[in-house]
């Protein structure tokens, strides 16, 4: 009886510890959050009201009424038609947009600018401007145009397909809107790492091996004459060390490792492979560029 | 009883014991050590020497945020003994194990830097990765006139890689607030050849520093300092002469795992980078600062190298493979000063990106670029340490790092 009272006022306690840690959790959030939101909130506010001020939410309660005005006066395939409609809007102006259009626009108005200054022609002048090419072409693609024109508006039977999504064959040498591919999602890939070669073997633009598994102790002796050092045992058992390393960790070691593990000392690295020791070991041991791990 | 023995109790040691008290099957006991009954929320010291905190509010007791039902011991760690499945403790207690996970964390060794525990030290010469360190500094801060700060650290690996910068950008916006900014010198001296490590990132800092007229000096391998003369000296020979050294010391693991021969040259536990087995023993997990991984120091490491630890836990209890499941996922808030922040997302295999976090184009936080919605996300995350990450309770985010959001 006593065993099992206890075994109820434990569990009871447990349940009360719970609620308690429960209850300074929340305390704990209120405190530790209410700073944290009075600042948001401050920050939030001066944007907001820069964007009050500018007329934002007028506008966004006027784009309100429109959308409430659509909806009402369209039912739900109407709507679908109004944005095939609009999506062929766009692609209108879109490819009215295109730049040599509008350098043709702005020709354009620049002729009519002047049309004060052009003398009347008649039929014998006209002939005669005929023979300029551009001028034959010029013509050529306003009858192609005045054609199309007339194909637009022949009164015979409707067009198959009524919707205008999809408008049927295209006329050749008419601009029209082009369906593109959409843009790549993603931006170009950044530039493959530039490759040097040296002595029939790959590095980076700073010297180290690319690949670290054609390494070879003659490359090794190579590098190292061409950074000015000769290659003693003490430097080979540096980059004994250094390589081994690198195999067993994949990723080669700064040069506190290096000096620590090689049993050489980071003051001894500076003399064996002078100003720039981790860098230098890791260039003549064919292993790539130290970083410290982030 | 069979026993799982936790060395360690910060944040990774204290997460992982809450999350198994919950996960594993009866008969099982959680056992955590640790030194002392001090959790620090480390992320705070970086902002307590600019006055954000108060030494008080960056400190719990460890035993508080452990589960009721994890036994929990202060005690030095003497030696661990792989072969007979025994930990010594300093008054040579013998704890056995069945497992054992080390979260030793990783220590800060100023002694091991030539001069730097000489005359200056926490006079001119100061760390922040301490509390009392983080605490003097803001005495020296609060009373500064102008002078020539140098900002360094020893060398790579350290807790928080991108500390040292924070430091450098919330000193230089401390000094403008307090009108010294133009009486005040910045250099920030670093082993790496960059700002930072990662190149898109390096880019992003390097550049901040130079809008904000922090000097850099770059591949500086600290050797020694000269705390009277006010000098630190690098193995090439160069000099930066200092009235105010904020350094970041070298780090080391901790003393018991090297003196049980554990550790890598460093001191760190050679682990496995996927399964977070010891690579040397098959009864010893490695979790947070104290592996040799190629990761950054940092507690958000611990939290997502915990989920994985927790299955490969119970599949190890249940003979299955362990699973080869962490990605290398680390995450961190960057205080750039005047009330903003940039975060970074990478991985083993992704550098930090811009782009948007956690929601794709919308945020609300901004990858790689400062926003004010980091600092407060910054702020508001110091509840999240001591009652849900450190609790062991779920986030509701993945643990590994998602592409999603991130600009190439």
């Amino acid at each position: 009886m006593d065993a099992e009272l206890v075994a109820r006022l434990d569990a009871l306690q447990r349940r009360l510890d719970y609620v308690v840690e429960r209850q300074r959790w929340t305390e704990s959030l209120i405190e530790e959050m209410t700073p944290v939101v009075r600042e948001a909130l401050t920050a939030v506010s001066g944007p907001l009201a820069a964007a009050e001020a500018r007329g934002w939410f007028a506008a966004a309660r006027e784009l309100g009424g429109l959308a409430d005005r659509l909806v009402e006066a369209y039912g739900p395939d109407q709507m679908h038609e109004l944005a095939d409609h609009l999506a062929r809007i766009f692609d209108t102006v879109k490819s009215f947009t295109r730049p040599e259009v509008l350098e043709l626009a702005q020709d354009a108005a620049e002729v009519l600018d002047h049309a004060d200054d052009v003398e009347p022609m008649g039929f014998s002048g006209a002939i005669r401007v005929m023979r300029d090419a551009e001028v034959q072409r010029g013509v050529a693609v306003a009858l192609e145009l005045l054609r199309h024109l007339g194909q637009a508006h022949e009164p015979g039977p409707p067009r198959p397909d009524a919707a205008p999504v999809s408008p049927g064959t295209p006329p050749p040498g008419v601009p029209r809107p082009v369906p593109r591919a959409p843009a790549p999602a993603s931006a170009p890939a950044p530039a493959a790492d530039e490759v040097v070669t040296w002595r029939g073997h790959a590095f980076t633009p700073e010297g180290f091996l690319v690949d670290p598994s054609t390494w070879t102790e003659e490359l090794a002796e190579q590098v190292a004459q061409a950074l000015g050092i000769a290659l003693t045992e003490e430097h080979w058992a540096v980059l004994r060390w250094a390589r081994a390393d690198y195999l067993d960790q994949g990723a080669s070691p700064n040069v506190r490792r290096v000096a620590a593990g090689s049993q050489v000392g980071i003051r001894r690295m500076y003399e064996l492979f002078p100003r720039t020791p981790g860098k230098t070991t890791a260039m003549i041991a064919g292993i790539p560029k130290p970083v410290g791990c982030v | 009883m069979r026993e799982l023995l936790i060395l360690g109790g910060g944040t990774a040691g204290t997460m992982m014991a809450n999350k198994l008290v919950r996960a594993l099957p009866d008969g099982w006991r959680i056992t955590v050590v640790d030194r002392d009954d001090r959790h620090v929320y480390q992320p705070g010291l970086l902002l307590l020497p600019f006055g954000t905190y108060t030494a008080r509010e960056l400190a719990r007791p460890r035993g508080g945020l452990l589960d009721p039902d994890v036994r929990y011991i202060v005690s030095g760690i003497h030696r661990i003994v792989p072969d007979e499945r025994r930990v010594v403790l300093d008054d040579d207690t013998i704890l056995r194990y069945e497992l054992l996970i080390l979260a030793t964390g990783a220590h800060l060794h100023p002694e091991r830097t030539e001069g730097m525990l000489g005359p200056g030290w926490r006079r001119d010469v100061f760390d922040f990765y301490t509390l009392e360190g983080s605490e003097a500094l803001g005495a020296r801060l609060d009373a500064w006139g102008g002078g020539r700060v140098v900002v360094n650290l020893v060398d790579m690996p350290i807790k928080c890689p991108v500390a040292p910068l924070e430091f450098a950008f919330l000193a230089d916006a401390f000094f403008e607030e307090r009108g010294v900014r133009g009486k005040t010198e910045i250099v920030y001296a670093t082993p790496l050849d960059g700002a930072f490590t990662k190149p898109v990132a390096s880019a992003t800092l390097g550049g901040m520093l130079e809008a904000r007229g922090i000097e850099l000096a770059t591949e500086f391998a600290a050797e020694s300092v000269d705390g009277d003369a006010g000098v630190l000296r690098s193995y090439d020979g160069r000099e930066l002469p200092f009235d105010l050294l904020v350094t970041v010391p070298l780090h080391g693991g901790s003393p018991a795992v090297v003196r049980s021969g554990l550790g890598d040259p460093a001191g760190f536990v050679p682990t496995d980078r996927h399964t977070l087995l010891s690579r040397d023993q098959d009864r010893i997990f490695v979790l947070g600062d104290a592996t040799d991984l190629p990761l950054s120091k940092a507690g958000a490491v611990a939290h997502f190298q915990g989920d994985v630890l927790l299955a490969n836990v119970l599949r190890w209890i249940e003979d299955r493979p362990l699973l080869p499941g962490f990605d290398g996922h680390a995450n961190c808030f960057i205080e750039t000063g005047h009330g903003k922040a940039m975060l970074i997302d990478f991985n083993y295999e992704t550098e930090p990106l811009p782009g948007r976090f956690p929601l794709p184009g919308i945020g609300p936080f901004t990858l790689l670029e400062e926003s004010h919605t980091n600092h407060l996300g910054k702020l508001a995350f110091r509840w999240v340490y001591w009652n849900v990450l450190v609790k062991g309770q779920e986030l509701p985010m993945d643990a590994r790092m998602s592409m999603a959001g991130k600009w190439r």
